[in-house]
């Protein structure tokens, strides 16, 4: 994968309280690296109530959860779901409190208990959090949207991208123009009039993000999906805007 | 010692779910018009996070002409987790979500620039070229009019 997708991820991760909107959801990642779902969309999303936990200071709320239930043998959701004893040194019991079955539920139908261990297994353990909800945010999306899943979000957002960035070319276009009209030496001021053609801003590269093309929100996204991260993020930041 | 493979007609149309168990594949397998032969990747990738099990419930769970989208989903989220075990496809949407922010951001400060141009475009217009438009509309000439004494029409 291109560095430019992991750095995005890991800072936003570590440094930055963001929100992330769609129409579907809102979803915004907290300092202490976890996912949360504000509990206003609580209606939307079953299991935005362990945003409280998230909030509330995600990772020592969890380990004290950990704790609990290895302290007063109190099963985590997993091994709830699973019927079985949960051990203390239960793979699960960090990431799926008590509180919140349905989360492990969503989880274990998409994914499965054992594809879930493996995949935890693979990562380090400061990052497995992240890796859990955003395993639970993906399996929520299916539930949600059994034949695109989290497809559906990346369309659509995708397509705002695009929309955005044509609206924000025009910006530049009419701001270049105006700014050319002010221009002293006798040049006509109506813009109307003006005979120096709007400066058409440098073209971008492709946002590295596959464009899939046009679809009914979060229904039909196109069945030609690209490879993910077939080019470099090219995004301007604001501080270069009118030039690459 | 060589060994021949006896060849039968299953072994040349499995598809590749069937290929990957090592099993027959039967005419009516759920997998077949998905995952071809020529494609194993596709199968191995899906089935890493997945599982097969899984795939074919979802895959009974939903008509027919609605499971290649499915399958392709699955396949490029599997693709975006391969690539980023952590974050997966929501990598993807948090980048895009920030993208719409910087964006949004920079169409407010352009908009807000364009405004500002625009009003100063007005403020700025001498008052002659303002009379030389009127005289223009209304076909009247003015000319020799007092310029501190114009009527308006």
């Amino acid at each position: 994968m291109p560095k430019g997708c992991t750095v995005v991820a890991s800072q936003q991760a570590k440094n930055l309280i963001y929100y992330l909107c769609s129409f579907g959801s809102i979803l915004f990642f907290h300092p202490l690296n976890t996912l949360c779902f504000p509990s206003s969309l609580s209606s939307l999303l079953p299991f935005a109530s362990y945003s409280s936990i998230c909030r509330s200071g995600g990772r020592g709320r969890i380990r004290g959860i950990m704790a609990s239930s290895s302290s007063y043998n109190s099963p985590c959701a997993a091994c709830k779901f699973l019927r079985r004893k949960c051990m203390p040194g239960c793979i699960f019991a960090p990431y799926f409190p008590p509180e919140e079955p349905q989360k492990f539920a969503n989880v274990h139908k998409i994914f499965g208990a054992s594809n879930v261990t493996k995949l935890l297994n693979d990562i380090l353990p400061h990052q497995r959090e992240d890796a859990v909800n955003s395993l639970a945010y993906e399996a929520e999306a299916r539930v949600r949207d059994p034949v695109y899943g989290c497809v559906g979000a990346i369309s659509f957002l995708q397509r705002q991208v695009d929309r955005l960035q044509k609206e924000l070319d025009a910006a530049n276009a009419d701001l270049i123009r105006f700014a050319c009209n002010e221009i002293p030496g006798g040049m006509p001021v109506m813009p109307h009039l003006s005979s120096i053609q709007p400066v058409t801003p440098p073209q971008r590269g492709t946002t590295g993000i596959p464009a899939l093309g046009d679809g009914i929100f979060y229904q039909s996204p196109p069945s030609n999906f690209p490879y993910p991260y077939a080019n470099q993020l090219q995004w301007s930041h604001p501080s270069n805007s009118g030039g690459n | 010692m060589f060994r021949f493979h006896k060849l039968d007609k299953t072994t040349s149309t499995r598809c590749a779910v069937c290929k990957y168990f090592r099993r027959r594949c039967p005419p009516d397998c759920i997998f077949a018009p998905y995952f071809p032969n020529d494609n194993p990747h596709k199968f191995t990738c899906v089935h890493r996070f997945y599982g097969a099990s899984n795939i074919s419930k979802m895959l009974e769970e939903l008509p027919v002409y609605l499971r290649a989208e499915l399958v392709e989903s699955l396949y490029y989220e599997a693709k975006c987790r391969v690539q980023d075990p952590v974050y997966g496809c929501v990598g993807i949407i948090s980048s895009l979500h920030q993208q719409i922010q910087v964006a949004q951001t920079q169409l407010a400060k352009t908009q807000a620039e364009i405004s500002v141009l625009n009003a100063n475009f007005v403020v700025a217009q001498p008052p002659s070229s303002l009379d030389e438009s009127l005289v223009q509309q209304n076909g009247v000439d003015h000319g020799l009019d007092d310029p501190f004494n114009t009527w308006f029409y």
